[in-house]
């Protein structure tokens, strides 16, 4: 076949692809269009939000979280946030270490009064996939996994502790970790 | 297959492309010349899962006004740049005055190239009246400053009267012997 006959067939066959050329076009539009709705940033009401999308104050609010702190070989640079009475952020610094476990008091949480909040974990970020990140509730000895080896990430909710108790971050590794890493964890307070 | 058609597909791309990359600019800069805390989650339930956040209120709406602005600065700049090219090729061709002055200024092949046409011109600003439209509405839902809505409501209406006046001269071309034939 040479060149005159491609160029036969396309003048013959080509119209027909003009409809998938328009389909394109219009793709092209309504992507762009898309990305600049879906890049356009969100307020995060996260677990805040009750059933009915409206935002439950308590004004009578009795839990609090702190800071532990004290020096540890490996877990370093830590800062808890407090975004709001309902909403905490904690962030640390995870230096290179070999394989094994590792745990460090992290925060602590006392209440007041009869608790019916809910506390909830979420692991907001982690630079290794290979290390198991859990929290263990010193008072009760349960463990919840916010990431397993896999890298899969899991959120995790419990009832508020009705007496002041340590939460320790817990890191698992299978084999040696060369690089320093980050591990923030989002802390909701939830009716 | 249509010659119109493969030249719109191959000039969209580019505005579509810049809508995307001025958003990502507009947000780096807000996020970093404001300090805002951000973070990206995963919601299945939207059409794209990834999204980003921003912990509080008055941060999303700074953080989202100033990228729409970039957006819509961006887009209007490089349109308003495509039709003073456009107009001044055409005054070009009609006037020797104009001749002389681009020669002096060395720009008659900047001018006279060929991929100056008024298709160029209507897409990108079909792209641009998108962008407006955008930021209208998402000045409506509260999450774009009211000004830049307002802006953007201003641009909208200058770009389609330029484009009008452009789409005449072009009319003037194909059909110069019938100056009130409109099409």
């Amino acid at each position: 076949m040479d060149k005159r006959d491609i160029k036969r067939i396309q003048m013959k066959f080509g119209k027909f692809l003009d409809p998938f050329v328009i389909v394109v076009i219009i793709a092209v539009f309504s992507l762009s269009a898309l990305s600049l709705v879906n890049l356009s940033p969100r307020t995060y009401t996260g677990f805040q939000k009750d059933v009915l999308g409206a935002t439950t104050e308590n004004s009578s609010f009795n839990v609090t979280i702190e800071k532990v702190g004290g020096k540890h070989n490996y877990i370093s640079n830590e800062i808890l946030n407090k975004i709001s009475p309902t909403h905490y952020v904690y962030k640390a610094k995870v230096g290179s270490m070999g394989a094994g476990q590792y745990s460090k008091p992290i925060f602590r949480i006392s209440a007041t009064g009869l608790q019916s909040q809910n506390l909830d974990f979420e692991l907001l970020y982690s630079d290794s996939s290979k290390t198991k990140i859990s929290l263990m509730d010193k008072a009760s000895n349960i463990s919840y996994i916010l990431k397993d080896s896999d890298g899969k990430t899991y959120k995790q909710s419990t009832k508020v502790p009705s007496q002041e108790t340590e939460y320790y971050l817990v890191l698992e590794n299978t084999s040696y970790i060369f690089f320093d890493q980050i591990v923030e964890i989002r802390i909701f307070i939830t009716n | 297959m249509s010659n119109l058609l493969k030249r719109v597909l191959k000039i969209s791309i580019l505005p579509a492309a810049l809508i995307i990359v001025a958003k990502v600019i507009g947000l780096y800069i807000a996020i970093k010349y404001f300090q805002l805390e951000v973070f990206i989650d995963n919601n299945p339930e939207n059409l794209f899962s990834i999204q980003l956040y921003f912990m509080d209120q008055t941060s999303t709406l700074l953080a989202n006004s100033l990228s729409n602005f970039t957006v819509l600065i961006a887009l209007a700049a490089v349109n308003a740049y495509l039709i003073f090219k456009y107009r001044l090729a055409i005054i070009y061709n009609n006037n020797p005055k104009t001749i002389v002055k681009l020669t002096k200024l060395n720009l008659i092949s900047w001018v006279n190239k060929k991929d100056n046409d008024f298709i160029k011109v209507f897409v990108w600003t079909v792209f641009l009246w998108m962008v407006c439209f955008i930021i209208m509405s998402d000045v409506f839902a509260q999450g774009t400053y009211q000004w830049i809505g307002i802006f953007a409501f201003v641009v909208c209406i200058m770009s389609t009267w330029v484009l009008i006046r452009t789409f005449e001269i072009e009319s003037q071309i194909i059909y110069p012997d019938q100056p009130n034939k409109l099409y």
